[in-house]
């Protein structure tokens, strides 16, 4: 929304009405297209025809979009937003489309989109997606990555006894971090609390 | 007199002063080895002028400065040069440091000497405080030579000597000011003669009686200079607090002490700049208190930039069984270490060592409980309390609207918090996740 200070928007409001005001009473007056010209003008005569002209126009144009949106809609499956309305909406990507919308479309339409991809959705997700678009659901194993160098609690040793804000970003405002190893997880769980999804745990 | 000068707000710590006050400064022994760190100051870091195998003596430049804030670094024994690599600084950081093996016979470089600096102009003072790699020796260690050059528009009427020294356990100041008041007036004379400033201050907290009385006798036949016994309280030695005890000037929101007119040095610094113009001596050595209760025989001691804090602690006894914390700096406003082998630097007021029954954890830090202590005692007039818990929330702009860049971090709050909340580590989250 442009933001307009009020002053300005009394001003736009002022000159529309004066705008609105000129051509009705230009078109009241009969100025142009060869009509009489009036010699008064009556104030409250001229606010009933404005009033009626304007209603008159927006039903023309109302009628006119209506009948454009019935005419020419677009078809879309309905399942699309049956899908749409299970997936975990975070637009990640993972699915491999640009958003949610995108891989609702896709899965719907294109017999080789899987109904399994929509990661942060997880099983109960897939399983919906699937029940919707008829698809076969194969079982799978959910894929978990895992920090696997020797950086771990269990393996690298701690520098000194760290006490303070449990935040890695704190933690390693502190000499580094207390962890012995300098590419070593800190551990206090900044990204476990930072991810919505819990797609981020703590262990070792 | 009636009331000692003094600021809002504050806290009142046991200070400890007296395991090392009485103890006359020392001389550390010849090191084997010095690690020197090309940044040490705030700014550009120093640019390495030796490689691995050359020979450097005692006063030799070993890395040059690399911007208008930047400090040049000197070697502070002769000796060869091992190694130019990282290593871990007491900041925490790893930066690359020059590492220099003694040859045990300390051959110093042909410093230049100036008997008659009274008559030396503003530039070439600048020049020599420059040139000798001096900063600010109260802990920041900003360039001194740059804090005595202020923009044409900031018109500087006052220098004010820092020697409140507010934090607890240390006395290096103390013990300078004791032991040679002369050089910290001539200093402060060379640093006003610099700024073209006629006025004078040394603030010097009222636990100190005896390095206020030699202060004293040492300005005897000085009329532009004064005096200031303060009161002793906690940051008492803050640069903006030390302008509103003395001078009753309020430094604005982000504002800078030259913006009212001031300008403070430390005690040592003014020590520093009285040697390099006078005796053409660069900075590389400084006193260190080396205190607490986890340290055998404190002391006060001339320790040459380089050594290792390992090194200096075993020179003062070594640590008593039980020692938990060791702190560069003191302890409100230092940095704990997690390794011994550190280098003292130009910014080491002191090397802290707690013993078990004085350390307190904030390892089981609570929610804020909104007791507002530590609003009553933040000498900035901030709100901690809201600081910490945007901090704690992730609101981190909410916080900088909250002036949170006009902590300085000086621990007060930390310090009164029932809840043992971690404060100033908010406060630094806080500031390292938004600009300024
Ligand atoms: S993986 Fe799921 S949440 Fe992420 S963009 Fe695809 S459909 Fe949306
Ligand atoms: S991966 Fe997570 S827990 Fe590990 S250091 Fe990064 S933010 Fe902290
Ligand atoms: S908020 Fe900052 S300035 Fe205020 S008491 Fe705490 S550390 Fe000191
Ligand atoms: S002192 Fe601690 S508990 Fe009390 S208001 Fe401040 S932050 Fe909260």
């Amino acid at each position: 929304m442009i933001d307009l200070n009020n002053r300005v928007k009394i001003l736009v409001f002022i000159v529309t009405a004066g705008l609105l005001l000129f051509c009705s009473s230009a078109l009241y007056a009969g100025v142009g297209g060869g009509v009489e010209v009036r010699e008064t003008v009556d104030l409250i005569e001229l606010v009933e025809f404005t009033a009626v002209f304007l209603l008159g126009i927006s039903a023309v144009f109302g009628m006119g979009l209506a009948f454009a949106a019935k005419k020419f809609a677009v078809k879309e499956d309905p399942r699309v937003d049956q899908v749409s309305d299970v997936l975990a909406h975070a637009h990640c990507g993972a699915c491999g489309f640009p958003g949610c919308r995108q891989y609702a479309e896709q899965v719907v339409l294109n017999p080789d989109v899987k109904p399994t991809l929509c990661t942060p959705g997880g099983e109960a997700t897939a399983e919906a997606v699937a029940r919707i678009t008829g698809k076969v659901m194969e079982q799978t194993e959910p894929r978990i990555a895992r920090v696997f160098c020797q950086g771990g609690c269990t393996k690298s040793v701690r520098r000194f006894k760290y006490e303070g804000v449990k935040d890695c970003k704190a933690a390693i405002l502190a000499s580094g971090g207390d962890k012995g190893c300098i590419y070593g997880c800190l551990g206090y769980g900044s990204c476990e609390r930072a991810c919505p999804f819990g797609a981020i745990s703590m262990n070792d | 007199m009636s009331k000692t000068a003094t600021f809002e707000r504050g806290i009142h710590p046991k200070y400890h002063k007296e395991l090392a006050s009485e103890k006359s400064i020392a001389r550390a022994a010849l090191p084997d080895r010095i690690v020197v760190p090309v940044s040490q100051h705030i700014g550009a870091p120093a640019k390495p002028e030796v490689v691995i195998g050359d020979e450097v003596k005692r006063g030799q430049v070993i890395g040059s400065t690399t911007g208008f804030v930047s400090s040049p670094i000197h070697s502070s024994i002769s000796g060869k040069v091992i190694a130019i690599a990282d290593f871990p600084t007491s900041v925490g950081k790893m930066v690359q440091s020059i590492v220099i093996e003694s040859d045990g016979k300390d051959e110093p470089v042909v410093f230049n000497e100036n008997p008659d600096y009274a008559g030396l102009s503003p530039d070439d003072i600048k020049t020599l405080i420059k040139d000798a790699g001096i900063v600010g020796m109260g802990g920041a260690a900003f360039p001194t030579n740059v804090k005595l050059s202020p923009p044409k528009e900031k018109r500087i009427d006052t220098v004010i000597i820092n020697g409140a020294e507010c934090e607890p356990y240390l006395t290096a100041d103390h013990r300078l000011m004791a032991e040679h008041p002369k050089e910290v007036v001539e200093g402060l004379k060379i640093i006003m003669k610099s700024l073209g400033v006629k006025e004078g201050h040394i603030g010097i907290e009222e636990n100190k009686p005896d390095a206020i009385e030699a202060m004293r006798s040492a300005v005897a036949c000085e009329t532009d200079i004064k005096i200031w016994p303060l009161e002793v309280k906690y940051p008492q030695g803050a640069e903006k607090m030390l302008i509103r005890a003395i001078k009753g000037r309020e430094v604005p929101s982000k504002g800078l002490p030259m913006d009212v007119g001031a300008v403070v040095q430390n005690v040592g610094t003014a020590l520093a700049v009285y040697e390099a113009v006078r005796f053409g001596k660069p900075l590389i050595e400084r006193v260190v208190t080396i205190t607490g209760t986890g340290i055998k025989e404190p002391a006060n001691m001339m320790v040459r930039i380089g050594t290792l804090m390992s090194d200096v602690i075993e020179q003062c006894g070594g640590l008593v069984e039980g020692a938990v914390k060791v702190i560069s700096g003191g302890p409100m406003m230092g940095f704990a270490q997690w390794t011994l082998d550190v280098p003292v630097v130009k910014g080491t007021s002191g090397i802290l060592v707690m013993a078990h029954d004085e350390y307190v954890s904030s390892d089981e830090y609570s929610a804020c409980i909104r007791c507002g202590s530590c609003i009553d005692v933040c000498p900035m007039g901030l709100n901690p309390s809201i600081l910490s818990i945007y901090a704690e929330k992730g609101f981190f702009e909410d916080a900088k609207e909250n002036n949170l860049f006009d902590c300085f971090e000086c621990g007060s709050c930390a310090y009164v918090c029932p809840a043992k909340r971690p404060m100033v580590q908010f406060m630094r989250l806080a500031k390292s996740q938004v600009k300024p």
